[in-house]
């Protein structure tokens, strides 16, 4: 086989940088050329809807008809139920500090960093509570709320987080049980596995919400919320399990021979030695569960619950401000993705730190 | 003589098999090693040199035959799960070091797990015996960070924390460059010198060498027949 010919092309000035990175092959060129002309033609169109021609300031609909761009004015117009929902408008402050325990919890971790797991997992804990207490009410002379009331983005985060917290415990024990040396173990574990695994996430959410009040009695059901809670996290976890016992697989047998010739018993050598090593090598592939678990949320209101995008979806949809919705669904985006940028820039420190050791 | 030997044996087998589904990995292995000896297991790759050290260390199980090592009897007949010996140290071919866990952790885990020592008496052990193979000034450095015979002492002192009887070793220097080798044969006879047994796994010619042991010639296997240094390599009779 002949081997193409190396161009050497001229490596200083804008038209060397040009022609080694945008036009080096004729097919490069012709890409170059097409990504150009749909940026001439999209661009300043975007840039006029969205910035030139856009409203911002407004406090009724008829400033925006008026113009041909965005209207923006119908977030911050909507924003207390675009963010809370239906949750009561004079407690929605205590949504607000919940918010931002969560937004704290993520500084704290990112400074923490995974070397100090147990400090990070207790944090957590901590800001569940903290979160929860806020919510609810029912203490320190906080009005209660009930959880049918919750919505917007505390109600996203808070199924999130819970999805998560209870779910990865769930899915190393999932994982651990699918290895396990006693077949019932094993089997149940594997079995739990594939069927949740193999159902669609609406099946389990219908459910969670529908079907299991008819089958609990209800002195034994804990209310919506949780049992879908429940249903989220199971189904995380299937997913999560799955990874982990990928990640065991991958650690190299020497370390377990290595731990039982020191006269560890398999116990202590998958919980001290492998689990660890299996989670680090993990963190991108969790990452990626974890975010999948976050847009998971917006399934919430088909069993009723109002999540982020449904009451920013509620929040226009019988008011004039209906035709707006391209800026709203942009805005949720928008959030959806800030969040999302979170959790990778966290598994960018998780991975950073764990290459270290 | 045998009366002798059966006072101060510290590994006796008799008629030890182990198969890896059809293949015959252990082969009616009868060995007796006293206390303090050196032997190596001398034979090409395949003749069952490591699976024979590691059914000695007990974390693989044979199939049949009488293991008693270190005091502790092993095995009579089949055995399912990994039991490994206490008294016995092992020393793997790669480094089998905890790659979660600093060096002063890997040597801490076993004695907080196995011998139940706090924290802070698990790290006076651990760095006296990181001390006594150069490595303490290493204690907080994670085994990616070390070079291939850093890694070894390390994994030397990990085993020693566990004050074995028995040091078995895995073809020792096969992962190092030739002038770490005499470190290790250093190492191994200051061992011995404790009193410990040594049994090595090796095709290492300057190690046999360097440590003049007792030979037991292993093929397909089985041991088939004893030599020393003189004998053997003397004779001009490879393997």
């Amino acid at each position: 086989m002949k081997l193409p010919a190396v161009r050497v092309a001229p490596r200083v000035g804008a038209i060397g940088w040009l022609r080694r990175h945008v036009i080096a092959t004729p097919l490069d060129a012709v890409l170059a050329s097409l990504i150009v002309a749909l940026a001439i033609y999209a661009v300043p169109s975007i840039v006029r809807w969205a910035i030139i021609d856009s409203v911002v300031l407004a406090v009724t609909p008829g400033a925006c008809a008026a113009s041909a761009g965005a209207c923006w004015a119908v977030i911050h117009t909507h924003i207390r139920v675009i963010l809370f929902g239906l949750y009561p408008y004079a407690e929605q402050w205590r949504a607000g500090i919940a918010l931002l325990v969560v937004a704290v919890a993520l500084a704290a971790t990112f400074v923490l960093g995974v070397r100090r797991l147990r400090a990070v997992i207790s944090l957590w804990v901590a800001a569940a509570i903290a979160f929860v207490v806020l919510m609810a009410g029912g203490v320190f002379g906080l009005r209660p709320v009930p959880t049918d009331t919750w919505g917007g983005l505390p109600l996203s985060i808070f199924v999130f987080i819970a999805t998560v917290l209870i779910g990865f415990p769930l899915a190393i024990a999932l994982a651990l049980g699918r290895g396990s040396q006693l077949p019932a173990v094993r089997v149940v574990c594997t079995g739990a596995i594939e069927i949740v695994r193999a159902l669609p996430i609406l099946t389990i959410l219908f459910c969670a919400a529908i079907v299991l009040p008819l089958a609990l009695p209800g002195w034994l059901d804990p209310g919506k919320i949780w049992r879908v809670i429940a249903a989220l996290a199971f189904f995380y976890a299937c997913f999560q399990a799955e990874i982990i016992r990928g990640g065991l697989q991958g650690v190299p047998p020497g370390q377990r021979l290595a731990a039982l010739s020191l006269g560890m018993t398999l116990r202590q050598t998958r919980l001290a030695i492998e689990l660890p090593q299996a989670l680090r090598y993990t963190v991108p592939a969790t990452i990626n569960q974890i975010v999948v678990a976050l847009k998971d949320t917006s399934m919430l209101l088909v069993v009723g619950l109002f999540d982020f995008l449904a009451s920013a979806n509620t929040a226009i949809s019988k008011d004039e401000w209906a035709r707006y919705f391209a800026e709203l669904y942009l805005f949720v985006a928008f959030v959806f993705l800030v969040l999302a940028s979170v959790l990778t820039a966290m598994e960018r420190r998780f991975v950073g730190s764990a290459e270290r050791g | 003589m045998a009366e002798a030997a059966a006072v101060t044996a510290v590994i006796s087998l008799a008629g030890v098999n182990k198969w890896f589904a059809d293949f015959h990995v252990l082969r009616d292995i009868d060995l007796v090693v006293t206390r303090g000896e050196r032997v190596v297991f001398w034979g090409p790759s395949g003749s069952g040199k490591t699976t024979l050290l590691r059914a000695l260390a007990g974390i693989e199980p044979v199939q049949s035959g009488t293991m008693v090592i270190a005091g502790t009897m092993k095995a009579v007949g089949a055995l399912a799960a990994p039991a490994p010996t206490p008294g016995v140290g092992m020393v793997f071919q790669s480094s089998a070091l905890f790659l979660n866990l600093c060096v002063l952790d890997n040597l801490t885990i076993g004695l907080r797990h196995v011998r139940k020592l706090s924290k802070g008496e698990a790290e006076v052990v651990a760095l006296d015996n990181l001390a006594r193979m150069q490595m303490a000034t290493f204690a907080s450095r994670y085994p990616g960070q070390l070079s291939g015979g850093q890694q070894q002492r390390v994994e030397i002192a990990r085993a020693l924390c566990m004050d074995p009887q028995i040091m078995l070793f895995d073809e020792p220097t096969a992962a190092l460059d030739p002038e770490l080798k005499h470190e290790v044969f250093e190492t191994l006879l200051r061992l011995a010198d404790e009193g410990r047994t040594i049994v090595v796994a090796t095709h290492e010619e300057a190690l046999v060498h360097a440590l003049a042991p007792r030979m037991v010639l292993m093929a397909d296997g089985a041991i088939v027949g004893e030599s020393d240094v003189k004998r053997h390599f003397v004779s001009g009779v490879v393997q």
